[in-house]
């Protein structure tokens, strides 16, 4: 009987390992999603943070540690849809342009420029999963998408867009140009 | 007594919150990250206009035989990981493309030539992948090679669903309405071949 239990156990095993071998292929696939911009892009900050963390929950004997680096880049720039004829104002050869205060339009974070440096991982502790090593990485991702706005991202990319665009209307043929921003400042993205 | 006088204690103590219940005792608490500086490597100055985004989702699973001795006759369950991962490919135009030879005004009338449009980004953060299932060990590395393989097929998926060329339809007409807005007459925007 037990030799019948262990054939039976084997047999499964066997069975699952063979039906289960297969590589890597797409499984789903969602319908896609379009959106109409009009950004102009005018900075991009390139930052690093090292991301820390370590498990040491009291009713678990041993700990585990890790160190992570982190490269992510910041895009930041005016919505020009925000523009409406009430914002430009011509006289001759002079136009004034109010534009929309800057906002931070992207973050990246590639897969390639997320590194583990170092983990260290108790006898009795298991290694981080893939899943935990993500949920470190979407803090940290969340902690410089907070911190964006005290990098000076946001001054950057309002003062280069006073420059692409003040380029721009010179070779339309302008002669004076004037650009200013809303008073009241928008949130980031 | 004392055992039970103790017990109701402690029940009691845990209904007034000051001490915590057994069920949160032994709760799984999510690791926090430590609190590090964010350092600025690089600052670009860019001129780009992006006129379209295109969401896409896509599910990968890969398989790799476990590291045990085998014996006769079995094979171990293969290690398995399967990702649901969604990215956001954005296309527009090179506004530093453009140059004097490009642009021709007389009077009210202009004539611009815009660069080919191009992907500007692909992006697919951390919180943009899920870990739907993970049997076994898989490093960071065979991991980031998935997530690389699921980044390529969307932009792939984005090409073929023509990106490109909405992209370029959509910037001649934030260009013209451009020019509209600020005084122009007669437009004529193409992009370049």
């Amino acid at each position: 009987m037990r030799l019948l239990s262990l054939f039976c156990l084997f047999g499964f095993l066997f069975i699952t390992a063979g039906c289960k071998h297969h590589n890597l292929k797409e499984r789903q696939e969602k319908a896609m999603m379009l959106k109409e911009l009009n950004d102009l892009v005018t900075v991009e900050y390139v930052v690093t943070k090292i991301i820390r963390a370590s498990d040491d929950t009291w009713f678990k004997i041993g700990t585990r540690k890790i160190l992570m680096s982190c490269k992510a880049t910041l895009r930041a720039g005016i919505d020009l849809s925000k523009i409406t004829e009430k914002n430009i104002d011509i006289q001759n050869k002079s136009i004034s342009l109010h534009l929309p205060h800057a906002t931070l339009l992207s973050l990246d974070i590639k897969p390639e420029d997320l590194k583990t440096e170092y983990e260290d991982v108790s006898l009795l502790r298991s290694s981080f999963s893939s899943a935990e090593i993500d949920a470190f990485a979407v803090q940290g991702e969340s902690n410089i998408r907070k911190s964006a706005d005290s990098l000076g991202i946001l001054q950057t990319a309002e003062i280069n867009a006073n420059f692409i665009l003040t380029g721009f209307l010179r070779r339309l043929g302008y002669e004076k140009i004037s650009i200013d921003y809303d008073m009241v400042n928008t949130p980031l993205q | 007594m004392i055992v039970a006088a103790v017990l109701v204690i402690i029940f009691l103590f845990q209904k007034i919150h000051w001490l915590p219940s057994f069920g949160d005792l032994f709760k799984r608490k999510p690791i926090l990250i430590a609190e590090t500086p964010i350092l600025v490597k690089e600052i670009n100055k860019l001129s780009l206009l992006s006129t379209i985004s295109m969401y896409d989702e896509v599910v990968m699973d890969s398989s790799k035989p476990k590291n045990l001795p085998s014996f006769p006759g079995l094979r171990p369950v293969p290690d398995k990981i399967v990702l649901i991962g969604k990215g956001t490919t954005t296309a527009g135009i090179d506004l530093t493309k453009i140059d004097e030879k490009n642009i021709r005004v007389l009077k009210d009338s202009v004539s611009i030539e815009l660069p080919r449009p191009e992907i500007q980004s692909l992006i697919m953060n951390p919180s943009d992948f899920e870990t739907f299932d993970e049997e076994g060990k898989w490093s960071g590395e065979e991991v980031t090679q998935i997530k690389i393989r699921m980044r390529n097929k969307i932009e792939q998926r984005a090409l073929q669903n023509k990106i490109l060329e909405k992209a370029g339809q959509r910037a001649i007409l934030v260009i013209d309405n451009l020019l509209r807005g600020i005084g122009f007459k007669k437009i004529n925007v193409e992009i370049s071949n």
